[in-house]
């Protein structure tokens, strides 16, 4: 079986190398897997745009178009992996709550559409005009964490897991004003619909992983998913991606 | 003077879970209704907000009916959480998650299989629910500010979206998803309910 893995930028652009540590492991299980790791959003789109990828491991809001408006059939996510983010300031900053945010604050972020779908949802009970906050999209959660530090943005979106693993020194420089404790969302591993009848394999391949050996272990371990993946039902899928429309959904009632 | 339209009575062992007003994991009997003063209330070592609450009958869309006791006591929704729940096409719940569990004040196995009218307060319009029900049934999505009733009598204001479930083109159910909602806003809205309240009032 060969397989083209493309991974969300979200997750694998400090991973790369795992990403290709897990891949040589994946080719020890007879899946010739070439993984490509793009570094942008931009990137990424095109990668998927050209329809060469035959499994991407994308956050639910992108997962969302690729089953709905694709076709590509979601298999797997991680086991206890989550998909939170965070709000900070600066730990100098006179804003105590989302509450004390002027309305056309700026917003440092990086171009994760999941990160910032549940961001803005968080922003939502400080009332700030329609026309929102002014967005800053930066390369890396470093570049978002200096943005909020030298008072260019008034706050800095993170994903949680970014977040934690920052330098103690830049995270005590921030101060968080909200995290998100969905606990509903997470990646998704999609297969592209013209492999739809190698899905179970493809399945099966990424969910024994972590039972392999302590090489896999390990490789999983780097990425964050110690666990490995656990098989995700059609239906499953659904209700997250209702959920995910959900929140794509501005508050608009009066 | 305070005044306590209905009196509850903490729980024995064997009356643990045979109906009343539940708070902090108990179950409360109604032992009767009366005005209490603040020295009374505290002798009984019950939070105010509780044994103050009152008594309403509510009617659903279906001609059923359902005794609730209610506070004034509101409950803050917690900053980050998000409550989901999905229900069946009769709005019997099927899901609820964790942060739903926690505001409401109910377990669990109380929440599957009940209905979301569990949750109706009495200050909420029946024109909300109305509409509610008219939009998702055409296969649309809802979306508006509903004030929930604890079991414990308390309230949570929310700002709800609610989407059909469409499964191979078919709606199959729906995903109830509410959020934190913008005090600003709230007045308002609580003010244009209580007209509509007032309204309905007229009309029955």
């Amino acid at each position: 079986m060969k397989l083209t893995i493309v991974v969300s930028p979200d997750f694998g652009i400090e991973r790369g190398i795992d990403w290709v540590l897990l891949g040589a492991l994946l080719r020890k299980r007879q899946v010739d897997v070439n993984v490509l790791t793009p570094t942008t959003l931009a990137e990424y789109d095109v990668l998927l745009a050209g329809d060469t990828c035959d499994v991407v491991f994308a956050n639910p809001v992108d997962a969302l178009t690729l089953a709905r408006d694709r076709g590509f059939i979601p298999f797997a996510r991680p086991t206890r992996v989550l998909d939170e983010m965070l709000i900070s300031c600066a730990s100098t900053s006179s804003v105590r709550t989302i509450m004390d945010l002027r309305p056309r604050c700026r917003v440092a972020l990086v171009a994760d559409r999941c990160v910032e779908m549940v961001g803005m949802r968080l922003l939502e009970p400080a009332n700030l005009p329609s026309s929102g906050p002014e967005l800053l999209f930066c390369d890396s959660s470093a570049a978002v964490a200096n943005l909020v530090v030298d008072g260019a943005a008034d706050i800095g979106f993170f994903g949680a897991e970014p977040y934690s693993a920052m330098p103690l020194a830049t995270r005590r420089s921030l101060r968080p004003l909200v995290k998100s404790d969905i606990g509903e969302l997470s990646h998704m591993l999609l297969c592209n619909r013209r492999r739809v009848d190698e899905v179970a394999s493809i399945q099966s391949a990424f969910v024994q992983l972590a039972t392999i050996d302590e090489e896999t272990a390990s490789a999983l371990r780097l990425l964050g998913l110690e666990l490995g993946f656990s098989p995700l039902t059609p239906e499953a899928a659904e209700d997250t991606f209702d959920l995910v429309d959900v929140l794509l959904t501005p508050a608009q009632a009066a | 003077m305070l005044f306590a339209n209905t009196i509850l009575r903490p729980p024995s062992n064997s009356e643990a879970d045979s109906g009343g007003v539940s708070w902090n994991g108990a179950t409360y009997q109604i032992l009767g209704k009366t005005e209490m003063n603040e020295t009374s209330i505290q002798s009984m070592k019950m939070p105010v907000q509780y044994l103050s609450c009152q008594e309403s009958r509510l009617t659903y869309a279906d001609g059923s009916s359902r005794t609730v006791y209610h506070s004034d006591w509101e409950v803050p929704f917690p900053e980050g959480l998000l409550i989901v729940s999905r229900t069946d096409l009769r709005g019997i719940i099927t899901h609820a998650n964790d942060a739903f569990i926690q505001i409401s004040g109910y377990r669990k196995e109380e929440l599957i299989g009940a209905s979301h009218c569990v949750l109706r307060h009495p200050d909420m319009p029946k024109r909300v629910f109305g509409d509610l029900w008219q939009t998702i049934s055409a296969g649309k999505k809802w979306q508006g500010y509903i004030k929930n009733l604890r079991k414990d009598g308390a309230h949570y204001w929310v700002f709800a979206t609610v989407v059909p479930n469409i499964r191979a083109g078919t709606v199959v159910g729906y995903t109830s998803v509410r959020r934190q909602p913008a005090k600003a806003k709230l007045e308002a809205v609580i003010a244009l309910y209580r007209h509509w309240i007032e309204l309905e009032g007229e009309t029955e």
